[in-house]
């Protein structure tokens, strides 16, 4: 394996796509959650979002 | 200065809180939310720092067993992702045992918003270690016994997600969810003791033995990215549980809504029909 990992020049290309992805696919969840937690928000009464 | 008091209440327009604690007034964040999140938000740049440039590389009179190389650094973001989607199943276990139990709904919507994020975890392990599998196996993919468990895995709590979808009645799509949520979790051991039970080409457990097999830093920003990963699912659901909850109350109105407009048809609907029945029985 360590043979194997050394042939490859770019492993630093794998690792940032690894994390770019995660925090990409996160990030972009939370914003959906939020947004679309302020659209749904807006039609519930406040008395009736109990965390406000 | 306002004086208008005929408005809607203050809390309505700007949201509480101050400055950067102050959240959206028709949000899924509160005050403490929002500090959790700044506080998270520190921690992921530390993690991000201790695991790409503190920490060194697998390789040299330091390496572990397996000397992954740069390649360890993929570690640190998989394993966390991987623990955070075994949490996520297990609350939607623990909320669907309890709605079974309890029939409350917020057991209900917690195990929805649980297993959606399970979902998104699940999905971003099977990404970073096909990265991973990529310059270590050199396959992108391998009907491997993890792979192809945590593969089924996502496959069962995407039907899951179907199911709730696919079932309108919220009482009877909360009791099959349940029923799903509760069967769908039998796997999740699966997934973590298939690297043990059967002959796989995934590694075996790093860290969940008395020897771990990495140390110093490495072992720091595996543990530390395993924290932020469990924070980040805290995050997540607290939003995503507030969401289910808000959908649940526009629902729930809707069915009001709905029966209100039904009953108001059929009183509407009544004298007319009693009038007919009542004009054959008189002709008889």
């Amino acid at each position: 394996m360590a043979l194997l990992l050394a042939s490859q020049p770019n492993e630093w290309a794998y690792v940032a796509s690894a994390y770019g992805i995660v925090i990409a696919a996160i990030a972009i969840y939370a914003a959906w959650t939020i947004v679309r937690g302020r659209k749904v928000g807006r039609q519930v009464p406040p008395e009736r979002r109990r965390w406000m | 200065m306002n004086t208008d008091t005929s408005g809607p209440p203050p809390d309505r327009e700007t949201g509480s809180g101050a400055g950067l604690l102050r959240v959206h007034p028709d949000g899924t964040a509160s005050p403490g939310s929002r500090i959790f999140g700044l506080v998270l938000v520190v921690a992921i740049g530390l993690f991000l720092a201790l695991a790409l440039a503190i920490s060194p590389p697998d390789s040299g009179s330091q390496a572990s067993e397996n000397e992954m190389g740069e390649m360890v650094r993929i570690m640190y973001i998989h394993v966390p992702v991987a623990n955070a989607c075994y949490l996520a199943f297990l609350v939607t276990a623990v909320g669907s045992a309890m709605y079974l139990w309890k029939k409350t709904e917020g057991w209900d919507l917690l195990a929805a918003a649980s297993a959606e994020v399970g979902v998104l975890f699940t999905a971003l392990t099977l990404i970073t270690g096909s990265i991973w599998g990529h310059i270590a196996w050199g396959t992108w993919w391998e009907w491997d016994a993890r792979l192809t468990s945590t593969l089924l895995m996502l496959v069962v709590y995407l039907g899951y997600l179907a199911l709730r979808r696919a079932v309108l009645d919220p009482v009877v799509r909360a009791k099959r969810a349940a029923i799903v949520g509760l069967i769908a979790f039998a796997n999740v051991p699966i997934v973590h003791y298939s690297v043990n039970w059967w002959r796989s080409l995934h590694q075996q457990s790093t860290i969940s033995r008395f020897d771990p097999t990495i140390d110093g830093l490495k072992l720091l920003a595996l543990l530390f990215g395993m924290l932020v990963g469990v924070a980040l699912y805290v995050w997540l659901m607290i939003h995503r549980f507030r969401l289910q909850y808000a959908e649940a109350q526009l629902e729930s109105k809707g069915l009001d809504v709905a029966l209100a407009e039904r009953r108001a048809e059929a009183a509407a609907d009544g004298a007319p029909r009693g009038g007919s029945l009542v004009g054959p029985k008189g002709t008889n």
